[in-house]
């Protein structure tokens, strides 16, 4: 079993807080990377691992100020992986946050919502 | 476009920022901070050109005069810093009543020609005086900045109408090579009109590393929001300003181990337009082309279908995320992108490429 996966928030990179215990999976802050592939790269490991063997249930909460558009693709990539829960026969959804007004947040998450099977919640800030 | 003439303009510099944009005191670290990230040099020179930019850039707050109108006239105010080849130069322009002239042209004036010991004397004077003005600081900081640069500042007053003058000063701090055309005082009288022709707030040149363009997101968020209010305008600004600087940094040729480029800002009309220029390989601009071409004139319907294609593309581009960018800048800018690719020699070629919101 993965240990918990804690990253602090930087200037250019996103807070990450994926507690299995607490069930707590949650990314926030600001997410724009030079290379946004080399920096998820570890954080959708952990996930792969995770999502073989999850929670009875898991709530993935994206909640994100200021993105590039290689870190949006990131983070498609670890919701894709968060559907695949489904397939175990355990629940899983998503929260999308945005602010009040992020009309290019809320874009994001309406889109992902039509992309995906799995249930994506929008939430607004 | 206009990356290119300036890039051209200012091909000698290791680094350039011009800023026509909001002053304030907070700004004047960000500034240290650009400056620092820029360049390799030693920590006493890298102080030393901090202390310099607060001074100078203190000095324009400080003693800007307020046009009758009442409001300052923020847009003819100008800070600049550029290195030469370890050369610093530092500038800034701003607006002084006429009736002032004379007392800080007579202050310059005497900084002029002066020994080490003649300017540590007048310094030592000036801080029991404090003779020279009300608003504070009073001649020291002149003094100061020509003892810290080892040359005289350099200045120049262009008459804007019978009560105003357009004040510049310049300072330069040489490097350990001797350079013989380092740009003068006229020569940033000079940009500064065209920049204020072209209504540039911002331009930036030199590396683009992602440590060196972080400060320019700060910079943008805190200082050039004039629509500081409209949350929709700063997300989709900033993300394209994002988008616009990393691809630069992804595509650009490196140059003596950087990869060199310009950026610039206009405002014009409440309309912001955001250009980057930089070298590019031939094959690099041919690819680039063709999918920029692909993208002019589609409409949102069928963009927002590639930007679909292209997020699920898995296999492809995990690395550099795969022409994603500029399809989002073609999606997200509700104004125009213009590109263009100048030829330089049978390599290279410089890509410019813009976005208006």
């Amino acid at each position: 079993m993965p240990e918990n996966l804690i990253l602090e928030e930087t200037e250019d990179t996103p807070a990450i807080k994926f507690n299995r215990e607490a069930g707590v999976f949650k990314i926030s802050g600001r997410s724009y990377p030079e290379n946004a592939a080399q920096f998820f790269k570890p954080i959708i490991s952990w996930l792969e691992i995770y999502s073989a063997n999850p929670n009875p249930a898991t709530v993935f909460e994206v909640d994100l100020e200021y993105v590039n558009s290689g870190s949006v693709k990131q983070v498609f990539n670890m919701l894709f992986i968060i559907e695949d829960i489904m397939e175990t026969g355990n629940e899983a959804k998503i929260v999308w946050c945005y602010r009040k007004g992020d009309e290019l947040m809320q874009q994001k998450g309406e889109e992902f919502q039509k992309f995906l099977q799995v249930r994506v919640d929008l939430q607004e800030r | 476009m206009r990356a290119y003439r300036f890039y051209s303009s200012l091909i000698k510099d290791n680094f350039s920022l011009i800023y026509m944009g909001e002053f304030d005191d907070d700004l004047t670290g960000l500034l240290m901070r650009i400056q620092e990230t820029s360049s390799e040099e030693g920590r006493g020179v890298k102080k030393r050109v901090s202390y310099l930019i607060a001074e100078c850039f203190q000095n324009v707050i400080r003693h800007s005069d307020i046009d009758h109108a009442g409001h300052e006239q923020s847009e003819s105010k100008m800070f600049m810093m550029r290195n030469i080849n370890g050369t610093h130069l530092l500038a800034s322009t701003n607006l002084v009543e006429t009736k002032n002239l004379g007392t800080l042209k007579d202050a310059l004036d005497s900084l002029q020609n002066l020994s080490k010991e003649e300017l540590k004397e007048m310094y030592l004077n000036a801080l029991g005086n404090n003779m020279m003005s009300e608003k504070g600081g009073g001649g020291l900081g002149l003094i100061e900045m020509a003892r810290k640069t080892k040359n005289p500042p350099q200045y120049h007053f262009d008459q804007v109408n019978d009560e105003y003058f357009n004040f510049f000063l310049q300072l330069q701090m040489d490097g350990d090579s001797q350079i013989s055309d380092v740009a003068g005082i006229n020569d940033t009288v000079e940009l500064y009109k065209e920049m204020t022709e072209e209504h540039i707030v911002l331009l930036r040149k030199g590396d683009f590393s992602q440590e060196s363009i972080l400060p320019l997101f700060q910079l943008f968020e805190s200082n050039l929001q004039l629509k500081k209010e409209d949350l929709v305008f700063k997300k989709k600004s900033l993300y394209i300003l994002i988008e616009l600087l990393q691809n630069m940094n992804r595509h650009a040729v490196e140059i003596n181990g950087s990869k060199e480029g310009l950026f610039l800002i206009a405002l014009r009309n409440g309309e912001y337009t955001m250009e980057t220029g930089n070298f590019i390989s031939r094959p690099k601009a041919a690819i680039l082309k063709e999918h920029l071409d692909s993208l002019q004139g589609t409409d949102k319907i069928e963009l927002a279908k590639r930007y679909k294609n292209q997020l699920m593309e898995t296999s492809v581009g995990e690395g550099q995320g795969a022409g994603i960018g500029i399809i989002e800048m073609f999606r997200q800018s509700d104004g125009e992108i213009m590109y263009n690719f100048d030829e330089v020699d049978e390599t290279t070629m410089f890509f410019s490429l813009s976005a208006t919101l």
